[in-house]
């Protein structure tokens, strides 16, 4: 409707202009000198009146100009500007040419600082809103992945709405890896799913996913220490910072919309036989959910009885599996209104994600709404607030793992291949009783859909953060700015067993709420003055941070109801509530000293000061100091006229200190309430009040430290950017190496000291690496270009140091045996139960039974890969773009209990074929110590039962290394010419895109080798239990501007 | 005033207000909801709890009667086949941990809060230190060398160094002196409420206590033949000792929800709160079959299929027809049962049948074996006509039997099938290797070697502490009392 007012009024305008002096119309198109190609929304005006009109997408221009106009203005970002004499010409065509002092990016660096790319003494990777907003993923970090040197995403499970994993230049701590998230200054917190063993095991996701990527303008992700010193502790890990975007001043309202619909199925399923039914040693049995039972064409002659009690002949059902899987779709919408005047601008957004899951009844609904608005209230004086509100709801979230029989891809994937999932939905409850249908004669497994309808893990998220900005310039070398900021954000979880579940036949509920609240305050005089001395500009940055995080939580497991379905306390027999808290402050006083002389040569000095609440009195208060320098040669050689082939020449280099504290509450000696006792196979049980034992507390399982004092880290890094042939070829190397020392762990002591860990300063983790980003544009012609990017990343870590007396130390437990583990001289590894071997590397086999003989805490692999890499190929004709993004992992190694299951339940299609017993190579060996080749038979399903089982844990390992088509977009702009005036469109582009679409290369049978159990938030990986099958999803984009 | 001053003095003031706020903001670092000091009972009643709760469920009660071949476990028809001696790393781990962390430790720090009150509460001391004395019992009787003297004191020995088997049974027995000598029956101050054991009756704490060193000796006395004097002492005095049912040391569970017992808890989470797993064993139903012994219905349920009980080998394949674990063995408030009145007369029984630090006499000793076997059948509620009837007619005469001993630790195995930690003691001490009682065989899917007589150590020790043993003792390794 505004559209349609607007255009009556500028209909009117012109009218009134036409009544009033005689006007010439003036057409052009505006090209760029440098490719020829036309540049969209250039800003051409007529000198020395109101009158101006921008370039549309063919970069051509109209507007009608007085008879007396002399001369056109026009301009555009990045461009030198150029003002043209009309003359009597009707046609002005403009050809711009590129800035050179624009040439480079401008960066949003640490605290909010504004850099150029070229003065900077570090690595950074800056991801445009383009890389974002065009197959756009629910999660923004995934979009991420494969774009930037040193940077490692992991979508951790399929779970819709699931959580990734970010790691920056390598694990640092013992303690995992912690990335900062800044949005437009204030710090948000990236929560995770806890991960692990524990049983219920969910992936509620992590909490950058709440983002919208179509309100983010960039995100520039810090790697180093020196990039993110100002940061200090909370940046050791690296940083990511998001800038949302705003309102353009001096522009009417705009209106965006984008919109896409896509389509998901399931990336990996397993590979299964298909000739074998459920049972023991080739007896059918309803007992168990396997395939250990007959031939299925050996018994067509007879008929057996299923789960639903009926009489059948047996028949393989080769889909069942995937059968149960259903599309997925996902609507993602995103209108923005943006706008301002000379004193104000304003944006608005709104942005739906609508997704329906590949597991039937799993939904996700997110909405954002966000606001960002300056206001310059005099030259002096002005401010801009920027604020989300975000609400998310997901239900059916499954669960995975084990230990848990809701657990639903064990299930699933562990469906005998003689069940038809037709007869299955149809049946998973008796009609008359209402009561579940077990898939086995014992009850103990749950069918999947009694799961899926009834035993639903649900979340909602409701979060508010943003910043208010305040900046104040009284004098022109000075501005005083403070940004108060905020991230809070209720979550609230539930979980529900439907009585009648095998497992929990009384039925129960879990309710978890999780209040989260960080405030942020940030105050900064920056001081600026050029040409301080001749030829050198000085920046000096003093500033001050409060900063506060508090969490608490309370968790009420109810158990044993009394009426179905009624999931309220009073209707439980017990219920059994935790409560948890923590609250910590750091302030922060720190500077930043930027010198530049002649805009070729930098250097920046940074200091920081913290005060942590969580360190002993003595010890609170560390400083720590960065230096970074940046020198553009280029710039010196360009002034000899030679090298022209050099486009652009920069070598940096940077050196960092970064201290940083650790969790509250680790100081004192207390004693906690408990409401749990450990039980093998369930974990924490519920146990008090247990009789007379009405209360219980406990002392530490970790001996506090009054004596802890700040965690250092030692960075440095050199790398240099070179551009060649006019920008056709871009190179950008850096080497980093990272030592964090005197690390803030909790470590394993022997527990016969009567603690489990002991809170100390001990150990040192190095990192070192390169990375390496290469730009390439083959062709730029008129019509077409092509331009392609590599990424390449190489980290080595090493454990260096550890406590006296200690060589390794437990990272994460997996079930059965595997640990992740960091040891002395080596990378964190995974390590667990082996397979024993003669020296020439044979298996050595059981003389009694013809099995192979293991043994127990060995090193299996690296948990991390060799190097990762992302090739992303562009293409542009015209109006069509398309382009595709590889990803590449090689190295570490991939457990996949997922693979253990299927193999041990004799349903994995490498335990089909001929079962008859046979001798497997190896040898055995005698008392003395002599092999000799095996000769003893093994039983087939004993084979793989006994070998491929959980505990065994090289029978499962497999190599990690993959090659994955990430992404693919096409699009197509349609021709301005096609929108009248009067419809209001701007532009339209239309688009096709995937997401995760092949799993190129993979030596990780029946799963995705990204899934990982332990989840976002541990140090663990390379392990996947029973996770949800990741996806890949197809669909169609619209975007529209009005 | 100048003016000039004023500032300074205001500029001064907000600098000291700034300094000391900022102080205060800093100062937050208490956690609220947790205690800085607390009452013994509570800790005890935690330390208990956790020690019971490990010794029922998978990580010990499990893997020791599959590994001492006590009960079967069905094949894949059941718990599942296996290498019953390839014990988890993390059975192990956990159990180390409620030993000394979970249980000893809070032990530990609920007798420091005891003895270290203004008026010190001996009695409290005296009740936590005989549960501790049990625990370490346990650990040094399922792993051999432990620590014991250096244990429990992470500030003076971060690596404790361990104690040779026999010194830490001759600690455990310190211990329960160190307790007796502490009780003061006639004093209000003592663990009451919490006491599931004995509600505060500090007379039958004192029973336990040198029940338990009577226990220990008994463990000792082959090794080391100088016990049997302090044996003797003790069974000059049978009534210093727990002397009925009434003194049983039993920990409480209840049907109610979150209450029931562990065993029954992992039936309720798995398998509908029934035993599908778990299978009699020949080398128990064997010896109790050709007697009809009337424990047999409350030990053992028939197989679905079945309608005669039936036992299965430790790893042979189950199916319908082999009797189960009997559901009133795992039935929700089943108690656990730490010390009984049937397992101290049969010790009785065995001293005497021996002669250890008393003149062998089968006479009194056949007392205490029909006072045992009786104790444990009613313990278990067997039919009383039955039980009189089986007293009457099948007990074994020891004056008649040709292997008196070997009767009684039959009885004993039998007895103890449902305590396994218990009965793979027993079945070590029962004869030198090769003359225990049952006489084992390897398990199917076990590595060829010798029978299994150990837990190995925890690799959170291994890693953790530099001063365990060298070399490390492997399963099949015998530990000092072990002949």
């Amino acid at each position: 409707m505004k559209q349609k007012l607007l255009s009556i009024f500028l209909v009117c305008l012109m009218l009134a202009s036409v009544a009033i002096a005689q006007d010439k119309r003036i057409t052009g198109k505006v090209t760029a000198k440098e490719d020829g190609l036309p540049l969209p929304g250039v800003s051409v005006k007529v000198t020395g009146t109101k009158l101006g009109t921008q370039t549309d997408a063919n970069g051509n221009f109209a507007i009608n100009v007085p008879t007396d106009a002399k001369n056109l203005e026009v301009s555009y970002v990045g461009f030198n500007p150029q003002t043209i004499a009309i003359g009597a010409r009707s046609v002005v065509n403009v050809i711009l040419e590129t800035d050179s002092k624009q040439l480079s990016e401008v960066v949003v660096t640490a605290v909010g600082i504004t850099r150029d790319q070229k003065s900077l003494g570090y690595g950074a990777s800056v991801i445009k809103s383009d890389e974002l907003t065009t197959a756009r993923d629910a999660n923004v970090l995934n979009a991420i992945a494969g774009k930037a040197a040193g940077v490692r995403i992991n979508s951790q499970s399929g779970t819709l709405g699931g959580s990734t994993k970010i790691v920056i230049r390598g694990v640092n701590s013992l303690n995992g890896s912690n990335v900062l998230f800044i949005v437009d200054g204030t710090p948000l917190d990236n929560g995770n799913a806890a991960g692990g063993t524990i049983s219920n095991n969910v992936d509620y996701g992590n909490r950058i996913g709440d983002l919208s990527s179509d309100d983010i303008e960039s995100m520039t992700i810090l790697k180093g220490a020196a990039a993110t010193a100002l940061y200090g502790s909370r940046a050791k890990d690296g940083a990511v910072i998001i800038t949302t975007k705003k309102g353009k001043k001096n522009s009417p309202t705009s209106i965006s919309v984008n919109s896409s619909v896509r389509f998901d199925n399931a990336l990996v399923l397993p590979d299964f036989q298909n000739q074998y039914a459920q049972g023991n040693f080739g007896a059918y049995n309803l007992k168990y959910t396997n395939g250990w039972g007959p031939k299925i064409a050996d018994v067509q002659n007879q008929k057996f009885t299923d789960f639903n009690g009926d009489q059948v002949t047996l028949q393989a059902y080769p889909n069942n599996v995937k059968d149960f899987f259903k599309t997925g779709s996902s609507y993602t919408n995103n209108i923005a209104f943006s706008g301002g005047d000379e004193k104000s601008d304003y944006r608005f957004s709104f942005s739906s994600v609508n997704e329906n899951g590949i597991i039937p009844k799993s939904t996700l609904d997110r909405y954002n709404l966000s606001l960002n608005a300056g206001r310059k209230f005099n030259d002096k004086l002005s401010s801009r607030f920027s604020g989300t509100y975000s609400r998310i709801k997901a239900d059916g979230r499954p669960a995975q793992s084990s230990n848990n029989s809701n657990v639903l891809s064990a299930t699933i994937f562990g469906l005998p291949r003689v069940v038809d999932i037709n007869k299955l939905k149809a049946n998973y409850q008796d009609p008359v009783t209402g009561n579940q249908t077990f898939l086995s004669t014992d009850k103990t497994g749950n069918n999947p859909f009694w799961i899926i309808n009834y035993n639903q893990n649900n979340n909602t998220v409701d979060r508010f953060y943003g910043t208010y900005t305040l900046e104040y310039k009284p004098y022109d070398f000075l501005t005083l700015t403070n940004n108060l900021g905020g991230d809070i954000y209720d979550e609230k979880r539930a979980s529900f067993t439907r009585k009648g579940t095998a497992g929990f036949a009384n039925g129960k509920f879990n309710n978890t709420d999780i209040f989260y609240r960080q405030i942020n305050d940030d105050f900064l005089a920056t001081f600026s003055k050029d040409n301080i001395v001749k030829d050198i500009n000085l920046k000096l940055i003093l500033g001050g941070n409060y900063n506060e995080r508090q969490i608490q939580s309370s968790d009420v497991a109810a158990t044993d109801l009394t009426i179905d379905q009624l999931y309220t306390y009073t209707n439980a027999s017990s219920t059994t509530p935790s409560i948890g808290f923590s609250k910590q402050r750091l302030l922060g006083a720190y500077g930043n000293l930027s010198l530049s002389y002649k805009n070729y040569l930098f250097l920046d000095v940074t200091g920081r000061n913290d005060w942590s609440s969580t360190l002993p009195v003595d010890s609170r208060s560390y400083f720590y100091p960065s230096v970074s320098s940046s020198f553009v040669f280029s710039d010196l050689l360009s002034k000899t006229g030679k090298y022209k082939w050099l486009s652009f020449g920069k070598l940096r280099a940077s050196y960092a200190q970064v201290g940083s504290d650790t969790g509250p509450y680790g100081l004192d000696f207390q004693y906690f309430p408990v409401s749990t006792v450990f039980l093998q196979y369930i974990g924490s049980l519920n146990a008090f009040p247990l009789g007379a034992i009405t209360t219980a507390f406990r002392g530490p399982g970790t001996l506090p430290n009054a004596n802890l004092v700040p965690q250092k880290q030692n960075s440095y890094e050199v790398g240099t950017e070179l551009k060649f042939l006019n920008n056709r070829i871009g190179l950008d190397f850096n080497y980093y190496n990272t030592a964090t020392k005197n690390q803030l762990i909790s470590i394993s002591v022997a527990p016969s000291t009567g603690y489990s860990l002991k809170s100390l300063n001990a150990g040192t983790i190095s990192n070192e690496g390169i990375e390496v980003a290469l730009n390439l544009v083959p062709v730029k012609v008129k019509n077409f270009s092509w331009d392609i990017n590599v990424n390449y990343s190489k980290n080595k870590q090493k454990v260096t140091e550890l406590i006296d007396g200690v060589k390794e130390y437990s990272l994460a437990s997996g079930y059965s045996g595997l640990q992740i583990k960091a040891k002395v001289g080596e990378s964190f590894g995974l390590y667990g139960t082996k397979f024993q071997r003669a020296p020439d590397g044979q298996f050595i086999i059981n003389p009694n039974n013809g099995l192979r003989l293991v043994e127990a805490n060995k090193f299996i692999g690296n948990l991390y890969p060799d190097w990762t890499m992302g090739i992303n190929n562009s293409f542009s004709y015209k109006n069509f773009s398309l382009s595709g993004l590889v990803d590449f992992r090689q190295g570490g190694v991939f457990y996949s209990g997922t693979a253990a299951g299927l193999r041990t339940s004799g349903l994995a299609a490498e335990t089909g074929g001929n079962r008859a017993n046979f001798v497997d190579p190896g040898v055995i060996k005698d008392k003395s110590g002599n092999f000799t080749p095996n000769t003893k038979e093994v039983n087939f399903q004993q084979f793989w039962q006994q070998n491929y089982q959980t505990s065994n844990t090289e029978a499962n390992i497999f190599d990690a290394s993959y090659v994955k088509l990430r992404e693919i977009r096409f699009s197509y702009t349609l021709p301005s010419s096609l929108f009248s005036a009067k419809t209001g469109i701007r532009s339209a582009t239309i688009g096709v895109e995937g997401r995760n679409l092949w799993l190129i290369k993979s030596k990780v049978p029946h799963v995705d080798p990204e899934l990982n159990f332990f989840g976002a938030g541990s140090t663990g990986e390379g392990v996947e239990f029973n996770s949800v099958p990741s996806t890949r999803s197809f669909g169609l984009n619209l975007r529209l501007s009005f | 005033m100048k003016f000039r001053n004023k500032i300074i003095y205001s500029l001064a003031l907000t600098l000291a207000i700034g300094v000391s706020s900022c102080k205060k903001t800093l100062d937050i670092n208490t956690n609220p909801y947790t205690a800085t000091k607390v009452e013994p009972k509570l800790l005890f009643g935690y330390a208990l709890t956790a020690w019971d709760a490990a010794k029922n469920g998978g990580d010990v009660q499990i893997p020791v009667m599959l590994m001492d071949q006590s009960v079967a476990s069905g094949g894949n028809y059941g718990w599942g086949a296996g290498n019953v001696y390839d014990i988890s790393p993390y059975s192990t781990g956990n159990t180390w941990n409620t030993y000394y962390t979970n249980g000893g430790n809070n032990l530990k720090l609920a007798i420091k809060a005891a003895e270290s009150a203004t008026t010190p509460n001996k009695n409290a001391a005296a009740q936590c230190k005989i549960v501790l004395a049990q625990l370490l019992y346990e650990t040094t009787t399922l792993f051999g060398d432990i620590p014991f003297s250096e244990a429990y004191q992470p500030d003076k020995f971060p690596s404790p160094h361990y104690d040779n088997q026999k010194d830490v049974l001759e600690g455990v027995i310190s211990l329960c002196n160190e307790a007796i000598s502490q009780i003061d029956v006639t004093s209000p101050l003592k663990i009451t409420d919490y006491d599931v054991f004995y509600k505060g009756d500090m007379s039958k704490w004192t029973k336990l206590a040198n029940s338990i060193k009577f226990k220990t000796l008994m463990v000792m006395v082959d090794k080391d033949p100088t016990k049997a004097a302090a044996i003797g002492t003790l069974l000059a005095n049978p009534s210093s000792m727990i002397s009925s049912a009434a003194d049983n040391e039993l920990f409480p569970y209840y049907t109610a929800t979150n209450q029931e017992n562990p065993k029954y808890r992992l039936f309720k989470q798995y398998t509908n709160g029934e035993n599908q797993w778990f299978f009699a064993n020949k080398n128990v139903f064997d010896f109790m079959q050709p007697k009809n012994d009337p424990r047999i219905p409350k030990f053992f349920d028939k197989g679905p299929k079945a309608t005669t009980y039936k036992a299965v080998d430790t790893e042979e394949e189950a199916d319908g027809t082999a009797s189960l674990i009997s559901a009133y063995l795992n039935r929700k408030n089943a108690p656990s049962v730490i010390f009984s009145y049937q397992e101290i007369s049969l010790l009785e029984a065995e001293a005497y049948a021996r002669g250890l630090g008393v003149p062998k006499n089968l006479v009194t000793a056949q007392q205490y074996f029909a006072q045992g076997v009786k104790a444990s059948m009613d313990f278990y509620e067997s039919d009383a006509t039955a039980v009189q009837a089986y007293m009457s007619t099948q007990l074994t005469n020891l004056s008649t039997a040709t292997d008196p001993v070997k009767e009684i630790h039959i009885q004993q195995w039998v007895d103890l099938m449902d305590r396994p930690l218990e009965s793979f003691v027993q079945w070590r001490r029962s004869g030198p290797s090769g003359n225990e009682v049952p006489a084992l065989t390897l398990p199917v899917g076990a590595p060829a070697g010798p029978l299994i007589r150990r837990y190995p150590l925890p690799n959170s020790e291994i890693t953790a502490n530099p001063n365990i043993p060298n070399p490390q003792p492997v399963f099949t390794d015998k530990m000092w009392f072990d002949l």
